[in-house]
């Protein structure tokens, strides 16, 4: 018993280490750079990851394309490795803080000295999310709407309709190549419910809207211009339920927090 | 309008390499002169850049607001002791003209940009870049003194390298969760896998945590950390820097030759 607890005492402080910290990110920086030339030259192996999702994405185009795509392996590996140094280290640092927390006279003092451990913590939160989402995230492109005319937003029984697409076109003077064409698009869609209770939602160009869970943006649409051959009016719509972007954004809010209560610290007088 | 902009940046040029000059003679007051001219010019420059895209974002104008960035941080900390004076006009030179003969600004703006987090995340991005600049050539400052002096008096002086890296790395993660908001938004997804640029940002990210743990926990000597922090200005530059740049072109000076002849 004595035997196995010394052994997790041993595991933990090397899982928590400084020197694993230093050697996961320098084998993070080199393997991104690595990345960074297998993105570049063929980028069409890693966009449907967004589509697909992450375990479908490593089955298929991952594993078929190993030369271009280990380096991703070899990411997933160090990041959950430096999520799991980042927690330990963080966590002994806290336990130790918590410690001494008779000897702070400061209340703030004593907060503000979080503000390293807020920024760790985070960090695992932010990775948290993506693992979440990129597992768990429903992603539906090409869910094309002609006005009048409704779909189902597929796995469900909710119903989308375009009663409106508003295009405003740009009629100012500075961007001569934009004139008539369009600058602010709007598709005011009608989305009913499986009780058949119907609700109007404006979605825009970085203006999604949200329904049951699902956030719907709009990725494309025609006319594009006033002036022309005239296309056929549609909206294309993403749509997308993301279980773990509310971790995410959580995790970034509290890493600026964070952020911000170490410069504090730093420049208190 | 264009065009304008193109010619105020091209006199900004001018005047960022008539600092240099001034500078490397150590003629502090002259130098800081035409740099204050130069900003004054290469402000205007994107000034216009940006009103003539707006509402939409100036994409791949980064070169041109490097120099203005740089430019600004070392009047804004008043660094005007020798070695800065001769070693950052210079550098502001050289990123300056790299913008003015490898220019890769002549992608159209396009819609998905007209968003409060897409300027953040440029602005900021850029922003940071210059303070990790910065802090390479504070650190290599460093590096050369020491190498002058004895290994004693050159112990525990990293001359505020850390600072610099600090809040390039402050504002290098308002960009990177900026463009995660925008990616959202825009996207659907935090993470778009379409842009290389995506892994370029991460690994500069990276690599700065590295280096700030590195110096918060003293792992390194100093010599070695500072020697970090320099090799982190040649990866900001091959990882931001040299994307944004595009083929060689050679500047249209018409108006250089109306003015002469």
């Amino acid at each position: 018993m004595a035997k196995m607890v010394n052994f997790l005492k041993t595991a933990w402080n090397l899982a928590g280490g400084i020197n694993l910290t230093i050697g996961l990110l320098i084998f993070l920086v080199v393997d991104l750079s690595a990345g960074f030339i297998c993105l570049e030259s063929n980028p069409s192996i890693f966009i449907p990851l967004n589509d697909v999702g992450l375990i479908a994405w490593l089955d298929t185009y991952g594993i078929n394309y190993l030369q271009y795509t280990a380096w991703f392996f070899l990411l997933l590996l160090l990041l959950f490795l430096l999520a799991v140094n980042t927690f330990v280290c963080t966590t002994d640092k806290v336990i130790i803080l918590f410690g001494n927390r008779s000897c702070y006279r400061s209340q703030i003092k004593f907060i503000l000295n979080f503000a390293p451990h807020i920024i760790h913590y985070s960090f695992v939160v932010i990775l948290a999310g993506y693992l979440v989402s990129y597992i768990f995230a429903v992603n539906l492109p090409a869910n094309i709407l002609l006005p009048e005319k409704s779909i189902l937003i597929p796995g469900t029984e909710y119903k989308i309709k375009l009663n409106k697409l508003n295009i405003e076109y740009y009629k100012g003077q500075r961007l001569d190549f934009f004139q008539n064409r369009a600058i602010n698009p709007e598709a005011e869609i009608l989305l009913t419910d499986k009780n058949g209770i119907t609700i109007k939602k404006t979605v825009s160009v970085n203006r999604p809207a949200r329904f049951k869970g699902f956030s719907i943006h709009l990725d494309d649409f025609a006319p594009k211009s006033r002036t022309g051959m005239q296309k056929q009016k549609y909206a294309n719509l993403i749509i997308h339920r993301d279980p773990g972007i509310h971790l995410y954004f959580c995790g970034m809010f509290l890493f600026v927090v964070g952020m911000l209560m170490y410069l504090y610290r730093w420049y208190r007088p | 309008m264009a065009i304008i902009s193109q010619n105020i940046f091209q006199a900004a040029v001018f005047f960022y390499a008539a600092s240099s000059v001034p500078a490397i003679m150590q003629k502090k007051n002259a130098a800081l002169f035409f740099l204050g001219i130069g900003l004054a010019a290469n402000l205007l420059a994107c000034i216009g850049k940006y009103y003539h895209a707006w509402p939409m974002l100036p994409l791949y104008t980064g070169m041109y607001l490097l120099p203005f960035c740089l430019s600004m941080i070392l009047f804004l900390t008043k660094l005007k002791n020798e070695q800065w004076s001769a070693m950052l006009p210079v550098l502001i030179c050289l990123v300056s003209l790299a913008a003015l003969f490898f220019p890769n600004d002549h992608y159209l703006p396009f819609i998905m940009s007209k968003t409060i987090f897409s300027y953040i995340f440029f602005i900021s991005g850029i922003i940071g870049r210059s303070f990790f600049f910065i802090a390479a050539l504070k650190a290599l400052q460093v590096l050369i003194a020491a190498n002058k002096q004895t290994k004693e008096n050159a112990q525990g002086r990293d001359a505020g390298t850390v600072e610099f890296v600090v809040w390039g790395f402050v504002f290098w993660t308002i960009s990177m969760f900026a463009g995660g908001i925008w990616s959202y938004l825009g996207w659907g997804s935090p993470v778009v896998w379409e842009d290389p640029a995506i892994i370029t940002t991460m690994a500069t990210w990276f690599y700065y945590i590295c280096f700030l743990h590195l110096y918060l926990r003293r792992v390194w000597n100093l010599n070695k950390r500072l020697i970090f922090a320099a090799a982190g200005g040649i990866l900001v530059f091959i990882f931001n820097c040299y994307p944004e740049m595009g083929i060689f072109r050679m500047p249209d000076l018409k108006w250089l030759r109306w003015l002469i002849f």
